[in-house]
């Protein structure tokens, strides 16, 4: 990956593409978002079909507590999935 | 739940959201003696500072199940939500695939919520269909409005947040609405020339 960065530092400095894409963090964000985009967006219309909006609205809080559940059993903060996961399942199962 | 109460689901839906949420603001006090409440705010409204390429990993390997596994159920899931007697007809279990919806959605949440944040993901699963509803004439131009709108959304709002220095998620859901109500008002002129 950071073959990929250092190249796209390189563009930035000659001034071929944005400044900003020069950082690796805001090309990490741009990749992570150009993964995430299609996939919920294409999941979105079978959301808003199913009449579940409300349902991902309540997962998405849920979130919240799974991180704070995670936290507190001693997960890093950095990579916090398992609380989140785990939780935000439970709390899915539950109210279908 | 939902099968055994015979209560509306989104009546139930809002005592779990409470109830979830009343748990999670409890446990914050707890979490906020060890952590610096500002790092926590990173995940609660996304910020793209904290995603590591073992994240990208995560989200590439996952979203490729998840995509996968939407492809192969596909007709399945469309059909259930269109005409659901008629998928019982044709031998699909509404309650299997009720669940299996739910957690390939719950996989898509948890993946996203570095970048787009706990209290704003569900603005990236509602908002790009509403878009794409107000567009579309047909479900596969409904399919691809909603994906070309998500995209849309995700790079101007990423733009935007460097630019502005703002967090992520909430440019994110800003740029994702301010596409809403640009397609509210497309839709509004096609109606009126049509009619």
């Amino acid at each position: 990956m950071s073959v990929l960065y250092e190249w796209l530092a390189g563009l930035a400095q000659d001034g071929r593409i944005p400044a900003s894409l020069g950082y690796a963090f805001v090309v990490r964000g741009a990749i992570a978002v150009l993964l995430l985009a299609p996939l919920l967006g294409g999941i979105s219309h079978l959301v808003v079909a199913r009449r579940l909006a409300f349902l991902s609205t309540a997962l998405g809080q849920a979130a919240l507590t799974g991180l704070t559940i995670g936290l507190v059993l001693g997960e890093p903060l950095n990579a916090p999935y398992g609380g989140i996961f785990g939780f935000c399942l439970l709390s899915a199962i539950g109210m279908v | 739940m939902k099968r055994r109460a015979s209560l509306p689901s989104d009546t139930l839906i809002g005592v779990f959201l409470s109830m979830t949420l009343g748990l999670g603001i409890c446990l914050l006090v707890a979490v906020t003696k060890r952590f610096n409440i500002h790092q926590i705010e990173a995940v609660m409204f996304g910020s793209i500072l904290t995603v590591t390429d073992a994240d990208l990993g995560l989200l590439l390997a996952a979203g490729i199940v998840v995509a996968g596994v939407l492809a192969w159920h596909y007709n399945a899931l469309l059909l259930d939500s269109v005409s659901p007697p008629l998928a019982r007809v044709s031998g699909v279990s509404a309650a299997a695939l009720e669940y299996l919806f739910v957690v390939l959605l719950t996989v898509a949440i948890v993946i996203s919520l570095k970048v787009i944040g706990a209290l704003l993901v569900e603005a990236l699963v509602i908002v790009p269909a509403a878009s794409g509803r107000n567009l579309a004439r047909s479900t596969v131009s409904y399919l691809v409005w909603s994906v070309l709108t998500a995209l849309a959304a995700g790079l101007g709002g990423l733009a935007l947040s460097t630019r502005l220095l703002v967090p992520s998620g909430g440019a994110i859901v800003l740029a994702l609405a301010a596409l809403f109500f640009a397609t509210l008002a497309i839709h509004g002129l096609r109606a009126r020339v049509a009619g």
